[in-house]
């Protein structure tokens, strides 16, 4: 099958992907849709979206939300762990990005000056948290700069 | 509690509320498995959890081997949902079913935006924001039950991970939110269309989950009155 990313022209929430369906060694190839125009053009009204064509004809398989979009490309190709536990230490990891992206978003979206304030220090607080229990992932995986094992993997990404 | 035969037991670590920690209580049910609950101290507890944060799973094996710890909701859901089999194994109708619970827990988020607002123009912006995405939701899924012959299921025609999050997610809105807005239900009831009742009223008769189900409410009652 070949791929379509719907997504705006940027790192967000898009990137992950990207980058997995190249390491998936796929045909991808990416739309920016006028936005907010084609908001309701898309099945949940946000981006990104995932378009799977397949060769036999049958009907394009449609996905959205981003985590969502990368664990069924990392599944699908092999980038996440087949047995349920190994693959559950990846994902939480990416939740906990999720979290960390959202603490952002957040203060972007700040309107008074107090709610600016606080929304970055949450930002603050919970990048330090990842920042050290990661670090020592990585230290305790034999410090080779990869999360789990020693090659490439969904968390790494 | 020992483990009767030879399947994990499991506990879950979470505050004495809906919120993220439902839909794990209802699967850990449905499954029959053995299960308990923690209410960790808060905050005091919160240096000892592996991120910091509420809820978390701990699955104790019977072979002696140590405890597997996980958190994040989301990730806790998927796990049990698929070794307690409520996710398909087929990858395409699991990620139909996963992006449901991934948009409960946009709508549910963007009322936590709202929940730690402290000025007035963010509060306002952060509720115009979260009745949006609901109604969003609830437009979608409405669809889907009729799409799928409105028998109440958002899928075939059994209990699946998708039934339990968006039950969650109803659960969460008009009652587990009334504690941070008052009067959430009084705009939210008018809101909701018939097909979502239905999937409400489905899942609560479900004799699976019926010894805990109404443990934290009974959602079919509220959103008749």
């Amino acid at each position: 099958p070949s791929y379509t990313l719907r997504y705006f022209d940027a790192i967000d929430n898009g990137e992950s992907i990207r980058l997995l369906l190249t390491a998936a060694n796929v045909e991808w190839k990416e739309e920016h849709p006028e936005w907010p125009r084609e908001k309701p053009n898309q099945p949940f009204g946000r981006l990104p979206v995932l378009v799977e064509k397949s060769t036999d004809g049958s009907p394009d398989f449609i996905i959205c939300e981003s985590g969502n979009i990368e664990r069924y490309i990392a599944r699908t190709y092999g980038l996440l762990p087949a047995d349920l536990k190994e693959a559950a230490l990846q994902e939480q990891l990416r939740d906990q990005i999720t979290d960390v992206i959202t603490a952002f978003a957040d203060f972007l979206r700040a309107i008074s000056e107090e709610d600016k304030k606080a929304r970055l220090e949450a930002f603050g607080e919970i990048l330090d948290k990842f920042i050290a229990v990661y670090s020592k992932l990585i230290q305790e995986n034999g410090n080779t700069g990869h999360l789990f094992g020693s090659s490439l993997s969904f968390a790494d990404i | 509690m020992a483990s009767t035969n030879n399947r994990p037991s499991y506990i879950l670590r979470y505050f004495d509320m809906i919120g993220n920690g439902e839909s794990t209580r209802l699967m850990l049910t449905a499954a029959n498995v053995e299960w308990t609950e923690e209410r960790p101290e808060w905050p005091q507890e919160k240096a000892n959890q592996p991120f910091g944060r509420l809820p978390v799973l701990i699955e104790k094996s019977t072979d002696g081997s140590p405890d597997f710890v996980i958190c994040e909701s989301g990730n806790i859901e998927r796990y049990l949902g698929r070794t307690l089999g409520f996710i398909p194994a087929d990858l395409r109708k699991a990620a139909l079913q996963e992006q449901v619970r991934d948009q409960t827990f946009d709508v549910i988020t963007s009322f936590a935006g709202f929940v730690r607002s402290t000025s007035e123009e963010d509060k306002k912006a952060r509720l115009d924001a979260f009745w949006e995405i609901l109604d969003k939701y609830i437009a979608v899924y409405s669809k889907h039950i009729q799409d799928n012959g409105n028998t109440g299921y958002l899928f075939g025609n059994s209990l699946s991970f998708a039934d339990i999050t968006t039950y969650v997610l109803f659960k969460n809105v008009l009652i587990g939110f009334a504690k941070f807005k008052e009067d959430i239900a009084d705009y939210a009831k008018p809101k909701l269309t018939p097909e979502i009742i239905k999937l409400i009223s489905t899942v609560e008769a479900e004799p699976s989950i019926s010894k805990i189900v109404f443990k934290s409410g009974d959602l079919s009652a509220a959103v008749k009155a």
